[in-house]
């Protein structure tokens, strides 16, 4: 940016000038000697900031109104949009004496010639009305299986606190030592107040309804013929999705270091299948189901940027190792709060 | 003198080749995406040590030194062009089209099976289907912040991969009623961005069942976008 307005300005004495497209404001002349002097007391700076365009096109600087925009009754000319330009500084304090000036480039430039004093009362205006930055949310969720007696008797010496992140550093060790065992890591980037899910699932697609077998209604049998049968057929279908899902809505607080989430973290697997039938019969009239084992929370938490949460425990289907008879599953979540973009207010100055 | 030095330096900013903003411009967004498989426990351990920022590029930075150590392979790239505010979709795979309602096997209502003739046999048939998109799809809806250089991304990434089929109803033996339903293994992240031009995002994370090679028992699925803004040439 500063490498490009000093070409501009290099290149500014030669006059390669096309339609002047930007809005200009200037001063009167000096209409006294008196004002003449005054204003060769105070030296001119012209400054250019670079700022978002759209701060020049919005209505945020005077609600209900936008001063940089041409409306209908503005439409014939530019002057009213200039006007607009100076009036909205000026009635945030900002004064222009004889020789100042404004303008509003395209390309979201502000320029403005004036007095060293008047020029910092503008940039301590800008700091505050500029967005301030995009801030977005990085939710990890970490599933952890270790022994359960490890975790009773942690329980028994801690007492739980918000912040999890003692007990995680604990099962951390815990993993290097092979007493526990990291199943899932599950993470997403989200923004505040807005849904996302991610999911790491096989789409398992089954029966829901089946039709029976079916015989004629006048069957005819003779030399030892046997009767047609039918077997069930399933006719209606669900989908489960087995493995992990997780499904987030994250709310950052204005303080931006509390996050609120409202969150479902979900582990299913696929345990086996049951059949249905009263009694011993044919493969042919069975009807099988799967069995379905679900890890699944459903809750809402308050995390501090970085820190850890423990969402809740739940049961595994099988333990990640053979040894670990008696398992137990830890929900940690973590919340990091960074941000993807900052305005700033760039300043080139001319003299 | 004044009025002329302050003349030259308006018109030379309006006239002069400014990067403008999306609006005027017309600028293309050239949208990458990158589904790349790593150890889970290298993902897991810097995970443990690193706080996520909103820029990843050092992440992703990392994950090459696994790629080029053998550590991780990128499993699939995908590259978009869109204009900022239009929504864009890109598909790579299968049509896979399958049932999802059957007719069971029909026999008559009256049957004559006298002087060894045969009872006729029809078998269960798909009568309705549907299709789904294996492979890659990427759809994105980009916007092209007002400073030209942040680009908000509103996107669905995911993998596809038809893994096995299922008899139902399920048994031993082979039914002349029973039917088969695929199994899709789909890898999905639905989310909303901010990122800076040419920098990545980790969207998201998570586990997958099997490695792309026998080697990698635990492997990790990392979902990357990075936007790159493209000013046309004047």
């Amino acid at each position: 940016m500063t490498i490009r307005f000093l070409f501009l300005i290099a290149l500014s004495p030669m006059g390669i000038c096309a339609p002047l497209q930007a809005q200009i404001e200037t001063s009167k002349e000096p209409s006294s000697p008196a004002a003449a002097a005054a204003e060769a007391k105070e030296e001119m700076f012209t400054n250019v900031y670079t700022i978002p365009s759209a701060f020049l096109d919005s209505s945020e600087i005077i609600p209900g109104r936008d001063p940089f925009s041409v409306s209908e009754s503005d439409s014939g000319g530019g002057d009213a949009t200039r006007e607009s330009v100076k009036e909205l500084l000026e009635a945030v304090g900002i004064s222009f004496p004889e020789g100042a000036m404004v303008t509003s480039g395209s390309n979201g430039q502000l320029i403005v010639r004036n007095t060293r004093a008047e020029l910092e009362k503008l940039e301590a205006y800008l700091a505050t009305i500029l967005p301030g930055p995009e801030k977005q949310l990085f939710i990890i969720l970490e599933m952890i299986e270790v022994n359960h007696t490890d975790f009773s008797e942690w329980l028994l010496s801690n007492q739980m606190e918000q912040d999890a992140t003692g007990l995680r550093r604990t099962v951390q060790e815990w993993v290097r030592e092979g007493r526990g065992t990291i199943l899932e890591t599950t993470t997403v980037m989200a923004r505040s107040g807005q849904r996302s899910k991610v999911e790491s699932i096989d789409e398992y697609i089954y029966p829901t309804e089946y039709d029976p077998p079916e015989i004629p209604n006048e069957v005819t049998l003779s030399d030892g013929a046997t009767a047609p049968i039918t077997g069930v057929t399933p006719t209606a279908f669900a989908t489960r999705n087995l493995g992990v899902t997780l499904e987030v809505d994250p709310i950052l607080s204005a303080d931006e270091t509390t996050i609120d989430l409202n969150l479902t973290p979900e582990r299913v697997e696929l345990a086996g299948f049951s059949e249905w039938s009263s009694e011993k019969i044919d493969e042919l009239f069975k009807t099988t189901q799967p069995t379905f084992h679900t890890m699944k929370t459903t809750t809402q938490v308050a995390v501090v940027d970085g820190g850890y949460v423990l969402l809740g425990t739940t049961r595994p289907l099988h333990p990640a190792i053979p040894e670990r008879t008696d398992a137990l599953v830890l929900n940690f979540v973590r919340v990091d709060v960074s941000t993807a973009a900052k305005w700033t207010l760039e300043k080139e100055e001319v003299k | 003198m004044r009025r002329f030095a302050a003349s030259s330096l308006f018109a030379l900013v309006a006239s002069c080749s400014l990067p403008a903003t999306a609006d005027e411009e017309k600028v293309n967004l050239q949208v990458v995406s990158e589904t790349i498989e790593v150890e889970a426990s290298d993902f897991s351990d810097w995970l443990f040590e690193h706080r996520m920022e909103g820029d990843a590029t050092p992440l992703r930075e990392e994950v090459q030194k696994w790629i080029a150590t053998g550590r991780g392979v990128v499993l699939e790239t995908c590259v978009v062009s869109v204009k900022s505010g239009s929504r864009t979709k890109t598909e790579s795979g299968d049509e896979t089209i399958y049932p999802t309602e059957f007719d069971p096997p029909e026999l008559p209502n009256a049957l004559d099976l006298s002087g060894k003739s045969e009872a006729p046999n029809t078998v269960v048939g798909g009568t309705a289907f549907e299709t789904r998109n294996e492979g890659v799809n990427f759809e994105v809806d980009p916007v092209l912040g007002v400073d030209g250089a942040t680009v908000d991304l509103y996107l669905v990434t995911e993998v596809v991969k038809q893994t096995s089929r299922i008899r139902w109803p399920v048994s031993k033996e082979q039914l002349p009623s029973s039917v088969e339903m695929p199994v899709f293994r789909t890898q999905r992240v639905t989310t909303q961005v901010t990122l800076m031009s040419g920098r990545y995002v980790l969207l998201g994370s998570s586990r997958a069942k099997e490695g792309s090679t026998p080697e990698r028992k635990e492997p990790m699925i990392l979902h990357f976008v990075r936007a790159d803004v493209a000013v046309p040439a004047k």
